[in-house]
């Protein structure tokens, strides 16, 4: 080959190999400050908002976890307040790794859409971002705690909130499903939920539980779910993988259930302007525990099929009153019953749009649950022992 | 770049054309995402623009075996005369050449807006370009070799990003279905079908240099067929995975996949479309390039096209910068570029093909051996005659 | 800088390319449609580096035609 193709294969393969290190945007991990989570509040000194940043510093050695520092800064928007940490920092913010963000009870009063644009906009946050509700007076207060295992408090709720299936009590829905659901309240007049959040204080120590479902009228929030109704949410949402149902011999509370497998299928039916909705739960459970005065269920015994009945029971009690006290408290359409209405019977759903919110606390729900429990766990003694 | 007749250069084999053809149809649209008017119909649009397409892969086709040679530019220059023929010609090439800028744009957009925002647009542009003419300059041969490999790459990586969705999708995000009324399936289907199928006119040049055994109308409904079920997968798998969110990302592939995860360690797959917009789009680019060059050598009687990658790729560089003002054009574009793509897409080809037919039959009229009258005695006066 | 750039990278282009074309037996034709395309994308390029608002194709086509 002769020479100057060499030069000039050489040349191209550097500007090639030039933009794969990221060219004008290559950077060190250290000229950036990672954000693990971020809390809004209203702002103050006139600005529209507050932030505080729940920043990793990389500092201290291989030995020291990365310890959580906070920066709070204000704005007129989300935008402006993350620009205005420049001021405070020598390092621009980096928001790949953000995995919650916090929001105060008056900013979810107010309304979230506004705020998910700069989330949804910019490249840095992800998708996969969860926003929760602050049951404190602010937000930013949920970041104070230190907590025991010495990581940020953003990455304990996260962990938390992947946990959930095995817990059962919280919706936690990414940010892209939150605009599918408000985005689609122009069709379908959908309403959220979201995570709470709050501070534990014990002897000792400060722990953050997330621990019911914060309700909103599209999208400004309007009340919270009991936390004893957050598995039966989750259940009509077909959200649930795990968790207990409590329940036993005329409603008392002696049974625990451990869920295996649940689905839930809704089918509606429109007449006129009324909407029946036909629930239909499976559940698959394990018999987990039992604190009767005598052990007397087993898998032989046709007892054992009492306990299934109860169980269908509780679910079918405590799912109608969750959707009953939604319908007289909020009137807010947390179950996607108009979604429902919408995808099956789209002509119906053309005639009872414009009332939908009159509509929706009138909705009837015939609900039917069935309960298969596959086994007893180790124990299952026979009568009379 | 070698210095051999370009007519014996390595002949292309049917699959590398197919792969060809796929990767110039699937590769902006599967990352963009098509047109969103039909929202969760917009599959069954593509299977309606799929059925509008195929008549035209016929047209193609039937251009490309008006005569020997399978030279598709220089059969329109034959079929329509010297004047008309020149006419349609630039229209072609010129169209070939805006389309390879709106999609070189495009290209650089998405690393710039995702990837690279500070660095500069045209050091992506540059990079891009200078790997295209190098590539073109060592002639089509190459370019069909590259998209056997990375239709693969494509095709994998698409399968592999829906195949680890599964557990994200909600596959009610598909209802209603039909329920919209026709005026949504209808633009729908009118605008998959400029964008992308109908750029498969660009495609007709390639096909001189496809290997003589092979058939021009199959290997064109395959490439399209692949093309057709690729994006199809990709559009689902988006709208299952996002549902109404689909409809408000410039880069849909990109943000569905990127709520991919396995666990904590396998995350951030979208790479994987970032490779597909990459390898797609280079291939995409090449083919309209080529077809601007050959456009260009038969418009003025060049021999080769080769010498002409460089120039017509630096007006492509430059037409690119002034083809957009911003990323808001480019989805606004989806509202004229149906009725700005159709002459292009549909008219000219079809008229190239009645026109041609239609000489080609009279000339086979006017060279019919003239009837020769032959007298045969009779016995009669064969017997008068006598011997 | 962009100007710098894009200079640089079609000094090395043209540079490359014209002895390519020089080297073509018909050169004539390949040279005047080379230098056409040279200076039409030198002179854009550099129209848009020095701030020149230049109507997009985009834009203009959005005015012109029916829309869908």
């Amino acid at each position: 080959m002769k020479p100057w193709k060499k030069i000039v294969l050489a040349l191209e393969t550097v500007l090639v190999l030039s933009l794969c290190v990221g060219c004008w945007n290559y950077h060190e991990v250290e000229n950036y400050t990672i954000i693990a989570g971020l809390a809004i509040d209203k702002g103050t000194g006139g600005h529209k908002y507050h932030l505080t940043f729940e920043c990793i510093s990389l500092m201290g050695g291989k030995d020291t976890p990365p310890q959580p520092v906070l920066i709070e800064a204000d704005g007129d928007t989300i935008f402006d307040a993350v620009r205005g940490t420049i001021s405070m920092t020598d390092k621009k913010l980096y928001f790949s790794d953000c995995k919650v963000v916090i929001l105060s009870k008056e900013i979810a009063e107010n309304g979230i859409k506004p705020l998910m644009d700069f989330f949804i906009r910019d490249s840095e946050p992800r998708l996969t971002l969860n926003f929760l509700v602050s049951d404190e007076p602010t937000a930013g207060e949920v970041f104070r705690p230190k907590l025991a295992s010495q990581q940020p408090v953003s990455y304990q709720i996260a962990g938390m909130l992947q946990s959930q299936y095995a817990l059962g009590r919280v919706l936690a829905i990414p940010l892209y499903q939150m605009y599918d659901i408000l985005g689609c309240s122009e069709t379908c007049d959908e309403s959220l939920t979201l995570p709470n959040v709050r501070v534990v204080k014990t002897k000792g120590s400060e722990m953050v539980q997330t621990s019911n479902n914060v309700v909103f009228h599209q999208d400004k929030m309007v009340g919270t779910l009991p936390e004893e109704d957050g598995i039966y949410y989750l259940m009509l949402r077909n959200k649930l993988s795990g968790g207990l149902i409590v329940t036993g011999p005329d409603g008392g509370k002696d049974i625990t259930l451990e869920i295996l497998k649940s689905s839930a299928s809704i089918r509606p039916e429109v007449s006129g302007t009324n909407a029946t909705m036909k629930i239909a739960i499976q559940v698959n459970a394990a018999l987990a525990e039992e604190n009767t005065d005598s052990l007397q269920y087993n898998l032989a015994n046709e007892k054992f099929r009492k306990v299934e009945k109860m169980g269908a029971e509780t679910i079918e009690q405590n799912v109608k009153k969750l959707v009953a006290d939604d319908q007289k408290d909020y009137g807010a359409d947390i179950f996607g019953f108009g979604k429902r209405i919408y995808e099956d019977n789209y002509s119906d759903w053309k005639a009872l749009s414009p009332r939908w919110e009159k509509v929706f606390p009138k909705v009837k729900c015939e609900v039917h649950a069935e309960v298969r429990l596959k086994n007893a766990a180790r124990a299952y003694p026979k009568e009379g022992t | 770049m070698s210095d051999h007749d370009h007519r014996t250069e390595h002949k292309i084999t049917a699959r590398q054309m197919e792969d060809m053809v796929a990767l110039t149809l699937i590769s902006s649209t599967v990352v963009t995402g098509s047109s969103d008017i039909a929202e969760q119909d917009t599959w069954f649009c593509m299977l309606v623009a799929f059925a509008l397409v195929i008549p035209m892969l016929w047209v193609h086709s039937q251009i490309l075996e008006l005569y020997p040679g399978r030279d598709y530019y220089g059969n329109i220059l034959r079929a329509c005369g010297p004047v008309a023929g020149k006419a349609v010609l630039a229209a072609l090439l010129l169209y070939s050449l805006l389309l390879g800028s709106m999609y070189l744009r495009v290209f650089g957009e998405f690393i710039h807006t995702l990837n690279m925002p500070e660095t500069p647009l045209i050091v992506i542009l540059c990079a891009i370009a200078a790997t295209v003419i190098y590539t073109l300059k060592n002639r089509l041969y190459v370019v069909a070799r590259l998209s056997k490999f990375m239709i693969l790459v494509l095709i994998f990586s698409i399968l592999i990003s829906g195949i680890l969705g599964i557990g994200k999708m909600d596959f009610n995000n598909l209802k209603p279905v039909l329920q919209r009324g026709f005026e949504p399936i209808y633009r729908g289907s009118l605008l998959i079908f400029a964008l992308p199928m109908g750029e498969v006119v660009a495609c007709g040049p390639l096909f001189g240099g496809l290997d003589r055994k092979s058939k021009i109308f199959p290997t064109l409904l395959k490439g399209t067929v692949i093309a057709v079920l690729a994006l199809l997968f990709a559009n689902v798998r988006n709208l299952l995975i996002l549902g109404r969110a689909a409809t408000i990302f410039t880069f849909v592939s990109y943000e569905c996949v990127s709520t991919i995860s396995i666990g904590e360690f396998l995350t951030r797959f979208e790479v994987l479309i970032g490779f597909n917009l990459l390898l797609g789009g280079f291939v995409k680019t090449c083919v309209f390039l080529f077809s601007t060059c050959e456009g260009v050598a038969k418009l003025f009687g060049m021999d080769d096209y080769e010498p002409l990658a460089a120039p017509c790729m630096l007006l492509m560089l430059t037409i690119s910068q002034i083809v957009y003002a911003n990323m808001e054009e480019v989805f606004n574009c989806e509202e004229y570029l149906p009725y700005a793509s159709l002459p292009f897409q549909v008219a000219l080809p079809v008229a190239v093909l009645i026109v041609g037919k239609i000489r080609l039959a009279g000339k086979k009229k006017r060279r019919k051996p003239k009837k020769q009258i032959c007298t045969v005695p009779s016995a009669e006066s064969g017997a008068a005659q006598g011997p | 800088m962009t100007l710098v750039i894009f200079l640089t990278f079609f000094t090395v282009v043209v540079w490359v390319d014209l002895r390519r074309v020089l080297q073509e037996k018909a050169k004539k034709k390949y040279l005047w449609f080379a230098l056409f395309a040279y200076t039409a994308a030198l002179v854009v390029n550099i129209m848009i580096d020095s701030g020149m608002d230049i109507p997009s194709f985009s834009g203009a086509a959005e005015q012109l035609l029916p829309k869908l």
